[in-house]
């Protein structure tokens, strides 16, 4: 078995010593030791520069250096190479101190003289605690180092959760709004036109008392004047409400439905996934542009690709597809009448919106559409959402059905005239 | 009013009872002769009946919205020549297309000055007297 060798760097001047001092190591039958000697700290040093040194063994009081400068030399020229010091019998209370400057152990020479196994087991001693103490100091600067990374890579993680945590917020609070206004838009509308009746009775009345009150003058015609400025404020704050709650008028521009149905479906990705919902895009190459506003017909799709994950809440899995089709069966909206919006025969885009989900019961099925039908819990959705999709689909003159089978799924189909079509005036002013 | 023309009748159909009968006063007061119904049915028997001079129809009213009066108004060889003003708390671009699509001759929105009320109705009286 080969033993690992040693080298040892004796540094001491006093021939004798180093005498015995080789003597012991090279006694010892545990460790292979290679004994360079020098006489001077000066040449120890220019021999540590030249590395493969395993230790060093000096003395404190040489030709060319001084007590602890000695070790504090040696130290600093070889920075992992452990060191033991050689002192005198009286100069015990140095050595002590030339541990505290980095040495690794001290022996009295006149010890060694007598236990000779001493020196060699504190050099071995001294090597495997500088070994051990490198190896430490690895792991440690390899924790720290790892401990930083960790932190680091925390803080991106920390940072991209909240990143999408406010993008996801964001997204929420936008549809919550476009929700809410929609909902103050639908009630605004309701209740100014309520309003709009007794106010024109009121204006009436001050119509009918006026010849009267004017012709006596003072303050009773002032009156009237005032009941009349009062009713015309009114009438331009419910004007406002309803200009307010009118829709955005369509923005049409030629555009492939599979950028919006791309556009759709990345917002929707992140919860899919999390629903176990797998999204299948079908769209035949065919499918030429269409004139639509891409902002609202996004609005669409989000809408209904939504309400079918509402339907699907054990997962399951949501197909778009998208054709060009010649329209053969009749229903509303496809006729042979002029009014009807699309006529038998007439080709056209449909695109279908497929889940396997629980399906919407039979009964409930004619009122999807209307404003503020909801089956969700109160305060979890108002029931706009189908209405003004609907609004939307019929600005561009378009329409929109629902089949569906209780436990089997539903399937939402979108049709959309191919030619570039005028928008219908007023989408929203449903009433009439 | 000019007591030497023939009196103007008036069918207003509201289902306002107020509005009805502010609309009655202060168009009596000004000479016409008015007549009220309820809801579009109402006036649709009333103005085959009365043949008034002009017909003030309401928008929003229960069972019979009054643009669908009005179709019925101008699709009925009885009727089809009496002239009809919109009086609606309706005023959108597109309930105002509406109104003029289905054959009214005004749109006014409500609330409104009767003076102009009474201007619209003498316009349409009179186009209405020249076979317009």
């Amino acid at each position: 078995m080969t033993q690992p060798r040693v080298t040892v760097l004796l540094i001491e001047d006093n021939p004798r010593d180093a005498q015995i001092m080789q003597e012991a190591l090279l006694e010892a039958k545990e460790t292979a030791f290679v004994v360079e000697w020098v006489d001077r700290v000066s040449k120890g040093l220019d021999r540590l520069a030249q590395g493969t040194v395993d230790l060093v063994l000096t003395g404190l009081q040489l030709p060319d250096s001084n007590g602890l400068q000695t070790v504090t030399r040696i130290r600093e020229q070889a920075k992992g190479v452990p060191i033991i010091v050689l002192t005198s019998l009286d100069d015990e209370a140095l050595a002590i101190q030339a541990l505290q400057k980095g040495a690794q152990d001290y022996l009295v020479k006149g010890y060694i003289q007598v236990y000779r196994n001493l020196l060699v087991r504190s050099i071995r001693y001294a090597i495997e605690r500088s070994r051990t103490e490198e190896e430490r100091t690895r792991l440690e600067k390899d924790f720290a180092a790892a401990v930083a990374a960790a932190a680091v890579a925390d803080r991106k993680r920390a940072a991209e959760l909240d990143e999408a945590y406010q993008e996801l917020k964001r997204t929420q609070a936008m549809l919550v709004q476009a929700e809410k206004l929609a909902a103050v838009g639908q009630l605004a509308s309701g209740i100014a036109h309520e309003v709009k009746n007794p106010l024109g009775i009121i204006l009436q009345c001050v119509n009918y008392l006026e010849p009267e009150l004017s012709a006596k003058g003072g303050s009773q015609a002032e009156i009237l004047q005032v009941m009349r400025e009062a009713v015309k404020t009114s009438d331009k704050i419910i004007r406002g409400l309803l200009d307010f709650s009118r829709p955005t008028p369509l923005e049409l521009k030629s555009t492939p439905i599979l950028t919006v149905i791309n556009a759709s479906l990345a917002l929707v990705q992140a919860q899919a996934h999390d629903k176990k919902i797998r999204l299948t895009t079908d769209v035949v190459p065919e499918v030429p542009p269409v004139m639509l506003d891409e902002h609202q017909m996004q609005q669409v799709f989000i809408n209904l690709i939504l309400n079918a994950f509402h339907a699907m809440p054990q997962g399951g899995a949501l197909t778009i597809r998208g054709r060009v089709k010649r329209l053969t069966e009749a229903r509303t909206g496809i006729g042979r009448r002029t009014n009807d919006t699309f006529q038998i025969g007439e080709t056209a885009l449909v695109c279908e919106i497929h889940d396997t989900g629980t399906g919407i019961p039979k009964e409930i099925l004619p009122n999807v559409f209307n404003p503020f039908f909801t089956t969700k819990p109160p305060g979890e959705g108002v029931g706009l959402g189908l209405a003004i999709t609907a609004s939307i689909i019929q600005g561009h003159r378009g329409i929109i059905y629902i089949e569906s089978k209780e436990g089997r799924g539903t399937t939402v189909s979108i049709i959309l005239p191919l030619s570039s079509a005028t928008p219908r005036p007023g989408r929203g002013d449903g009433q009439d | 009013m000019d007591k030497t023309k023939p009196q103007v009748t008036v069918l207003m159909i509201d289902d306002e009872s107020n509005a009805r009968k502010m609309a009655k006063l202060l168009l009596e007061r000004e000479g016409y002769r008015v007549v009220t119904a309820a809801n579009g049915e109402e006036g649709l028997i009333l103005a085959k009946v009365e043949q008034p001079s002009v017909v003030l129809l309401d928008l929003m009213m229960p069972k019979m919205h009054g643009h669908e009066t009005l179709r019925r108004l101008r699709g009925d060889q009885d009727t089809k020549h009496i002239p009809v003003i919109v009086v609606s708390a309706r005023g959108t671009e597109h309930d105002i297309a509406s109104s003029f699509r289905l054959g009214a001759v005004f749109h006014v929105e409500k609330p409104y000055e009767t003076n102009d009320l009474i201007q619209k109705i003498q316009i349409a009286v009179t186009l209405a007297g020249r076979g317009q």
